[in-house]
């Protein structure tokens, strides 16, 4: 049971919804840098990636507000895993397709995890943190980002990766979903204080996120360079 | 909490020295391609100055072959004709047609040669009849006693590039028996078998040394031969030894 908490909305209550966190300063940065670099891309990916990331900025905004106002935001966080798990399959399938053809079993793949997501939240209701979904997604993830980078290894040609935008996007997904595989399984323990004062998950996350999205952050410069 | 936490961090390593590796790899395969890169610039390079050799070689065929041949054959036509007395007809008639004949065989002569420049693009008709041309062109000096066995006429295959270092190859090896062998009897075979062909050349020269030859950098092109024979992934046997002649067996991986 879900109760809204009435406190009077003032500017400054507002401003401290939409200003960034430690968290969200490299979520930011990355849409900054998508909006300046990816604007005039013509392929669908990239544009999408501008959308994406307004809506991680969104969903922090909206999650802020909720846990402020509802005390919970993990049905924000919920809606916010389907449009990851469309968004990054999109971007693995993008990637890998110029090596191996495997749409069918990305398309079967993401069929799964949706259903799985489907089952979860029938059973445990939408405000019931979707670790389980998270947790088989981020596995899913890192298998793709190993066998695009079995396939980068294997071929042939020779790719100048410092600035090859593909293999810094997978990289840094690589980063974040190997690298949260524990915090998603001992998601309950983590929400403990550490040193009576940090809250682990959050150093994980942060942490994490500052791979993951300045790792983004950079691909697009390099996609800005290989279109020229 | 703090063991998770350091989990977490060598989770978070893990990739991070993935991507290390990768890049790592990456400059390896970067090298490799410039290696790759460099050594068909290098054969490229080669194949260049092969073609200009054999080109040099016909150029020179050509002067030698009008200077000696039908150079004198015309001079004799002029004097022949300088010297017809139209008032003694008989005479005059005799020296005619003997200026007439030497004149046919000049034009003979012209073809043969026309035949030679073709030579150069011969190489595109297949290494048989290139290495037949090279052979008629050393049988009409008339210097050697020449055996020739040459089974590739009627092979249909062809490999442009290695043909044309063979047929430089066979140029180089008659240019030293006749620059440096003394020579009086010359013996040609070449064939196909298994996939490889074979040309042997045996020479009843003055011979010489090989370690000796090798020694020295400029020694009679072999340099360039051995080096020419390593970039088609040839194999080469030279057998010889002062007073004994010489015989040089070649085997290529062909087509």
């Amino acid at each position: 049971m879900i109760g809204r908490i009435d406190i009077p909305l003032d500017i400054f209550k507002i401003l401290k919804y939409i200003l960034p966190t430690s968290a969200s300063y490299a979520e930011l940065l990355c849409l900054v840098f998508a909006i300046y670099f990816l604007s005039k891309d013509k392929n669908p990916f990239w544009r999408i990636t501008i959308w994406y990331l307004v809506i991680v900025m969104v969903t922090e905004t909206a999650g802020k507000y909720c846990a402020l106002t509802y005390r919970t935001n993990l049905f924000v966080l919920n809606i916010y895993t389907l449009f990851e798990v469309s968004y990054v399959t999109y971007g693995f399938y993008t990637f890998i397709k110029q090596y191996a053809d495997i749409k069918k079993w990305i398309i079967a793949i993401y069929g799964v995890i949706i259903l799985i997501y489907i089952t979860f939240t029938a059973i445990y209701g939408i405000h019931v943190y979707n670790a389980f979904t998270i947790s088989i997604m981020s596995v899913v993830f890192v298998i793709y980002g190993l066998f695009y980078f079995y396939l980068l290894l294997k071929d042939e040609d020779y790719i100048d990766l410092k600035f090859h935008a593909a293999f810094w996007w997978v990289g840094g997904a690589l980063i974040f979903y190997f690298g949260s595989t524990l915090a998603n399984f001992f998601d309950d323990i983590i929400q403990q204080k550490f040193l009576g004062k940090y809250n682990t998950r959050s150093i994980i996350y942060t942490t994490l996120n500052f791979f993951l999205y300045g790792l983004w952050a950079y691909s697009f410069i390099c996609r800005a360079r290989q279109r020229k | 909490m703090s063991l998770i936490l350091l989990a977490s961090f060598v989770f978070l390593l893990m990739p991070i020295f993935l991507l290390l590796y990768i890049r790592s790899y990456n400059q390896h395969k970067k090298n490799h391609v410039l290696e790759k890169q460099n050594m068909q610039q290098i054969f490229e390079s080669e194949m260049l100055q092969t073609r200009i050799e054999v080109q040099d070689q016909t150029m020179q065929s050509i002067a030698t072959e009008l200077h000696d041949n039908v150079g004198q054959l015309l001079s004799l036509t002029t004097l022949t004709l300088n010297s017809v007395n139209i008032n003694d007809a008989e005479k005059a008639k005799k020296k005619i047609d003997n200026s007439l004949s030497l004149v046919n065989k000049s034009i003979k002569e012209l073809r043969e040669l026309a035949k030679l420049l073709h030579g150069e693009q011969l190489v595109e008709n297949g290494i048989g009849n290139a290495i037949d041309q090279e052979i008629n062109w050393l049988n009409k000096t008339g210097a050697y006693e020449l055996k020739t066995n040459n089974l590739l006429v009627e092979k249909q295959i062809t490999s442009p590039n290695k043909d044309l270092i063979i047929l430089r190859l066979l140029q180089e090896i008659i240019n030293n028996i006749i620059k440096h062998a003394q020579a009086t009897q010359i013996q040609i075979d070449a064939y196909l078998q298994n996939d490889t062909l074979h040309l042997k050349v045996t020479e009843n020269g003055i011979g010489f040394n090989p370690d000796e030859i090798k020694a020295q950098k400029s020694g009679m092109g072999l340099n360039s031969i051995y080096k020419r024979i390593e970039m088609i992934d040839g194999k080469l046997a030279l057998n010889s030894a002062p007073g004994e002649g010489t015989s040089i067996a070649i085997e290529i991986p062909y087509p």
